[in-house]
């Protein structure tokens, strides 16, 4: 059960900033399958889609960015996968 | 009528001449199915994130039109066909949209830059770490 330690330890429960979702926050972000630019931040740097944990991005906006992404590589604005050269 | 956006891209080296010749193909295609053509603005030419008939680089065109659902099939039948196209995607932006009572759109070719507000991504991946370390 308990084990005595040496070193104290720090009680740290999940000290989780919870932050909202930014296109929720701002209404003047608009996710817009033409806008690569503004895409490019919720993809990793392969190329996949940053998942909502990481994102923070809320259900809904989630399921937007989803499909503006991939009409965005439909488009050959975003690629579909970033193949590392050796 | 609905209102619908056509993104397409043609090849990157078409002159002035072939580019005003596209334009004339595709908004007679509309025009004469029965559709209104609400905007047409030349995005330019961009680098592709993968190449697209061997192209590195693909000329953007955006164009929005008032049409019924028909029309979009001849439209994109006329694109597959061309050979100048080389990618396009239709979405629907309005289920009923009359374009008398809304007018033409600016034709407004958005920045390069990604939208601002975006950029400030503090300490992103690092709150997972701080899982919880109590053993006892």
């Amino acid at each position: 059960m308990a084990f005595a330690t040496t070193r104290p330890r720090r009680k740290k429960r999940f000290f989780r900033r919870r932050r909202v979702c930014r296109f929720c926050a701002d209404s003047n972000l608009k996710i817009d399958y033409k806008d690569g630019k503004t895409l490019r931040y919720f993809l990793t740097e392969r190329g996949k889609i940053i998942p909502r944990r990481i994102s923070d991005n809320c259900a809904k906006h989630q399921r937007q960015m989803t499909l503006a992404i991939k009409r965005a590589r439909q488009m050959a604005l975003l690629p579909y996968t970033i193949t590392q050269s050796i | 009528m609905r209102k619908y956006e056509n993104f397409f891209m043609v090849q990157p080296d078409l002159s002035e001449d072939a580019l005003g010749a596209v334009a004339g193909k595709f908004r007679g295609v509309v025009e004469s199915n029965g559709g209104t053509v609400v905007s047409y603005v030349p995005w330019g030419k961009k680098k592709l994130a993968y190449p697209v008939k061997k192209n590195d680089y693909g000329y953007y065109i955006l164009m929005k039109f008032a049409a019924g659902p028909e029309l979009i099939a001849e439209l994109e039948r006329n694109m597959r066909l061309d050979e100048r196209v080389l990618k396009f995607i239709t979405v629907k932006l309005d289920d009923d949209y009359l374009p008398e009572q809304n007018g033409t759109e600016a034709d407004v070719v958005p920045s390069d830059e990604a939208q601002p507000g975006l950029a400030v991504r503090e300490d992103e991946d690092e709150d997972d770490v701080e899982l919880e370390d109590e053993e006892d």
